[in-house]
């Protein structure tokens, strides 16, 4: 029996079939004749037809319902009882919310963008985009996957930490010693000599001093310790990048042709 | 160790190890929701290949029944090389091929043939691999300058063709995340509508080489 999804479907499929037929025929420029409604029905193969923007998207119309047609009897429209028929239980499951957004379609998003605007600008910021859908992808299928795997939100939350974080925590924390490492190199060049001795003397003892206060406090809240941290992090990456824009100082060059040069120092000293 | 000599420590040392922990089974979703909704974007993405391919060939059409240049006819890919005919092929058998593969790890996942299903699923991931560098070869063999060609034979070229590499790398990225649900082991025996709406895609993609196939590559 063909359901009614099936039916609306099938109903557009005929409409865009006819539509099809007629606005190719009726926009061929050529006399009227045998060649325009065989062109119209062997899609311009025998005969041609007119504006072909038109007709090919009232041709795939007419395939594309005929297709949805067929999916919905197929799947019964989909229906709340065949549903439950299929999962043989008494009535169809409910469709479950997601119990926390979810920030990595957000994420994929941008590497798709930075993919695409590197092939018209720098092969490294496709690699980066496509790194980042990667990433972004198989994150965010173990999230589908964590939070359905039980009926507990909190239980699933633990399933997906007890399965990612071993991951996450080493791949984030080489990630962010990277950034540190490579941002405080370029300030340091890009720095004078006596900035570079304080970014040295200063930077260590604002840590010691900020640790050292959060140490002795009895109680600290969690959020005060990520405020810090992202400052801190936000500092250093926007010095690094501050640097960069900048460039480096102008270094003095030492010569290097004379590597003997201590010897011949001791020969004058005798 | 035997069951009877088990402590109570043993037995939360063994509950420890468990992923998801016994007695909380999963939600049962709600079926065919995936499906029907990959079968409405499939629709979707087909009208908009057939109005991408409009353009192209109204634009094909309106140069080369255009006036002649000299005694010269009009020739729609005027600023390249001739297109090869073989890679084009080869990609087309090739995607051909990946549709067997894909009916092969649906059928293998309904029948809980874990080892051939994940076999099947690489080998379709391959062969679409395969037919990018195929497509690759040819915008390298022909040549062809994305700007300041004599007819707007190449932004169409590459925006259709493109769309339809953009396509099968999406195709690839929906099959991997269906491969790895089904190692997950969310799809076996009758619950396999992941692995049926990735293949969904996976022939619509197909479908839509044959089209171009013909109206790029071999009517040139």
């Amino acid at each position: 029996m063909i359901t009614t999804g099936s039916k609306w479907f099938y109903g557009v499929a005929a409409a865009a079939l006819v539509a099809a037929l007629v606005y190719g025929g009726a926009t061929n420029p050529s006399e009227v004749g045998m060649s325009t409604l065989t062109g119209v029905l062997t899609l311009g193969y025998k005969g041609g037809v007119g504006d072909h923007v038109g007709y090919s998207i009232l041709v795939a119309i007419f395939g594309a319902s005929l297709f949805l047609g067929s999916v919905a009897g197929v799947t019964r429209d989909a229906g709340a009882e065949e549903g439950a028929a299929a999962l043989e239980l008494e009535t169809v499951p409910e469709v479950v919310a997601p119990a926390r957004g979810s920030y990595w379609p957000v994420i994929g998003a941008f590497g798709v963008a930075s993919a695409a605007i590197g092939l018209a600008t720098d092969q490294l910021l496709v690699m980066l985009g496509l790194a980042i859908v990667a990433v972004a992808t198989f994150e965010w299928a173990i999230s589908a996957w964590s939070d359905r795997a039980t009926g507990d939100a909190e239980v699933n939350r633990a399933i997906r930490r007890r399965v990612m974080l071993p991951l996450e925590v080493p791949v984030i924390g080489a990630l962010g010693i990277a950034v540190f490492v490579l941002a405080v190199s370029r300030m340091l060049l890009a720095l004078p000599k006596a900035g570079v001795y304080a970014l040295f003397g200063l930077v260590p003892l604002a840590v010691l001093i900020i640790g050292f206060v959060l140490s002795s406090r009895p109680k600290i809240s969690r959020s005060v310790i990520a405020a810090l941290c992202v400052i801190g992090a936000l500092a250093v990456l926007a010095g690094g990048i501050a640097s960069v824009i900048v460039g480096p100082r102008e270094i003095e060059h030492h010569d290097t042709e004379h590597e003997g040069a201590p010897a011949l120092v001791i020969e004058e000293l005798r | 160790m035997s069951a009877a000599t088990l402590t109570h420590q043993d037995h939360e040392d063994e509950a420890a190890y468990d992923l998801v922990p016994d007695g909380l089974d999963p939600v049962p979703t709600r079926p065919r929701l995936l499906l029907v909704g990959t079968a409405l974007a499939g629709a979707g993405i087909a009208v908009f290949f057939a109005a991408l391919l409009g353009m192209y060939l109204a634009a094909r059409h309106a140069v080369i029944t255009g006036p002649q240049v000299g005694d010269v006819a009009p020739i729609w890919f005027a600023d390249s090389s001739p297109i090869p005919l073989t890679p084009a092929n080869l990609a087309l058998a090739t995607m051909l091929l990946s549709c067997v593969t894909m009916a092969w790890a649906v059928h293998a996942v309904a029948h809980n043939d874990r080892a051939g299903a994940y076999f099947a699923l690489a080998m379709t991931l391959l062969f679409g691999g395969a037919v990018i560098n195929a497509t690759v070869f040819i915008y390298k063999a022909i040549e062809l300058p994305v700007a300041g060609g004599s007819t707007a034979v190449a932004p169409l070229f590459y925006t259709l063709t493109g769309a339809h590499l953009a396509l099968i790398a999406c195709a690839m990225v929906f099959v991997t995340v269906m491969t790895l649900r089904t190692l997950g082991g969310e799809y076996a025996g009758r619950d396999r509508e992941g692995i049926v709406a990735a293949s969904l895609i996976w022939y619509l993609t197909t479908a839509l080489l044959v089209v171009i196939w013909y109206a790029v590559y071999v009517t040139k």
